[in-house]
């Protein structure tokens, strides 16, 4: 049995353990939890946070073993200052007159969930769902921080994006996505804001009032420049002074950078082969992209490398176990590869639109290079791709991405 | 306890309540996953996300596929819940050798605590990949991810469920 399947099958087995509580049970304790959350938001609207505080302590619910529903204890609230109703009115304050409505918001205090705000905004040209959250990234911030480059477009429809870097350190990021083939049909503008200290300020917004069918207009309601005067307003502080959780861990130093994995594997690809590194710069560390052209037949290599991979707990037993189900080869120089095949999707395992050499080589580098037709990684296509998997397997175990 | 549903027929969307009661154990056992087991947390993170649901019902009931966003919506609420947690806790990267030795013989029992000892986003990854049967595509897109970022979450979690699974594992794929 392949390791997927045995994987998908134990997580079943695992699930079964779980408490049999009643669906009707808990559809009664979402419903009074969730006519609570409407009379918060509708009690805060109305008189302000402090109402809202006090109905929250009315209405929370609990599931008493048993089955039975019964009123629990609100958990205790660090900050009345930044509630839902906070981050609503201040990112509708940030927004340029417009109609307002779909509100939700949560605050540093909620019982769960980060500061956060989502409104549908209509300019009078059609509606845009807005969502704006907040965080704190790790610090150092370095190139391989998630949300400070501009996202690489061999792996998303991409219409443009901007990077800004302030005089203060602080890094303005807007994307601009199309839709992706076979996904909805919604565009999302996101703007990223990261702050020399850490603090990140997101919005995203959507060209339509539910973040799905049907469009409301043919862009987002928002300008790159209205986006990134929301996200860099000073009107967040107050949100940071109080809630100070980093969920993120620093980009690794050691991934080797996308300009040395392409020189290396430049000098390892046959001199007959035509590639292109692609216009858009890659700056995310320990992995590069580029296509290749055989006889009129271009595919994307993606390679991903990683030095001393898992180099504490016995990296070449775990690799090995990787291979359940698939071709594990070991080669004269000393490495390790796996070569497997993939479908579009886990349960379409056929035809193969994905050929992929993973390889562990002798000093404890893993590389991985993964080949799919065509020039973006979202839209593979089934064929004959430009390099066999042997050419993969022989770039991917080569010696020359030892350090 | 089951309210009569208010829908007139079965072309209609289904009422708030009729799609909670019917598809909230299947939640609960979703949640159960990304908890790693823990029974109670799991009922708070459904209910929960029925309650986020039930503000929104109207419009999320014309989805084309409002089971699918319901799942979501409890994946989205974990992560929250989950960085709510971490300024008390150390959400740890590094590996956890613990229940390699452990003496529990059941495996699902072992299952359950290596997924609690993942980061939580890689345990949302596995869960949304192989027990919701989502594509990579899709498990980006839930969980605003590239699908690089989820293929190698995805490699580097299975990995580490191989490490503590350990012979149990081998002893399982070969049945």
């Amino acid at each position: 049995m392949p390791f997927d399947n045995a994987f998908s099958e134990l997580l079943r087995d695992a699930a079964d353990l779980a408490p049999d509580t009643p669906g009707d049970v808990l559809a009664d304790a979402g419903e009074r939890l969730g006519r609570s959350r409407v009379l918060r938001r509708r009690a805060a609207t109305a008189a302000g946070a402090c109402a809202a505080l006090a109905l929250a302590g009315l209405f929370s619910v609990a599931i008493q073993p048993g089955g039975v529903t019964a009123p629990a204890a609100s958990r205790p609230r660090t900050n009345p200052a930044i509630t839902g109703q906070f981050m609503i009115d201040t990112l509708t304050s940030l927004l340029p007159p417009g109609r307002i409505d779909d509100t939700y918001g949560e605050g540093s205090s909620a019982p769960q969930g980060g500061p956060m705000a989502h409104v549908a905004y209509d300019d009078g040209h059609g509606a845009s769902a807005i969502t704006l959250s907040t965080d704190w990234v790790a610090l150092p911030i370095s190139a391989g921080t998630q949300g400070t480059q501009c996202p690489d477009p061999t792996e998303r429809p991409t219409e443009g994006c901007t990077r800004t870097v302030g005089t203060d350190g602080s890094i303005l990021v807007i994307e601009k996505f199309k839709p992706e083939p076979g996904g909805g049909p919604t565009s999302t503008w996101t703007a990223i804001w990261t702050g020399p200290d850490g603090r990140r300020v997101r919005l995203d917004e959507m060209n339509s009032r539910t973040a799905g069918p049907p469009l409301t207009r043919a862009e987002p309601a928002l300008s790159a420049d209205q986006l990134a005067a929301v996200v860099s307003s000073p009107a967040w502080n107050p949100v940071f002074e109080v809630f100070t959780t980093s969920t993120n861990t620093p980009a690794s130093p050691q991934l080797p950078l996308p300009s040395a994995i392409l020189s290396t594997a430049d000098s390892l690809l046959p001199s007959g082969i035509q590639r292109d590194h692609g216009s858009a710069p890659q700056t995310t560390p320990g992995m590069a992209h580029l296509t290749v052209t055989v006889d009129g037949r271009t595919s994307l290599l993606s390679i991903s490398v990683t030095p001393h991979w898992m180099k504490d707990h016995n990296p070449r037993s775990l690799f090995n176990n990787l291979a359940t189900g698939q071709q594990l080869t070991h080669t004269q120089n000393g490495a390790d590869v796996i070569t497997s095949t993939y479908g579009t999707t886990k349960s379409s395992p056929t035809p193969p639109v994905r050929w992929l050499a993973d390889a562990l080589l002798p000093d404890g580098t893993r590389v991985s290079i993964s080949e799919n037709n065509g020039t973006t990684g979202y839209d593979a296509q089934p064929g004959t791709p430009a390099l066999t998997l042997d050419q993969l397997t022989t770039l991917a175990t080569a010696p020359a991405w030892q350090q | 306890m089951k309210h009569p549903s208010t829908s007139p027929g079965p072309a209609q969307p289904p009422d708030f309540r009729e799609f909670a009661a019917s598809r909230g154990r299947h939640l609960l056992r979703t949640a159960y996953l990304l908890t790693g087991g823990d029974a109670h947390l799991a009922e708070d993170l459904v209910q929960e996300a029925l309650g986020r649901i039930y503000g929104r019902w109207r419009k999320i009931a014309r989805l084309g596929n409002p089971a699918g966003y319901a799942q979501t919506v409890l994946v989205n609420t974990f992560l929250s819940h989950r960085r709510r947690r971490a300024s008390s806790e150390r959400v740890t990267d590094t590996f956890d050798e613990v229940a390699v030795s452990d003496p529990d013989p059941s495996l699902r029992l072992t299952l359950l605590r290596a997924l609690s000892a993942l980061p939580p986003q890689d345990r949302a990854v596995l869960v949304l990949r192989f027990w919701e049967d989502r594509s990579v595509e899709e498990t980006a897109a839930a969980l605003q991810l590239s699908a690089s970022g989820v293929r190698s979450r995805s490699s580097r979690a299975l990995e580490r469920i191989r490490a503590v699974l350990g012979d149990q594992l081998d002893e399982f794929v070969r049945h």
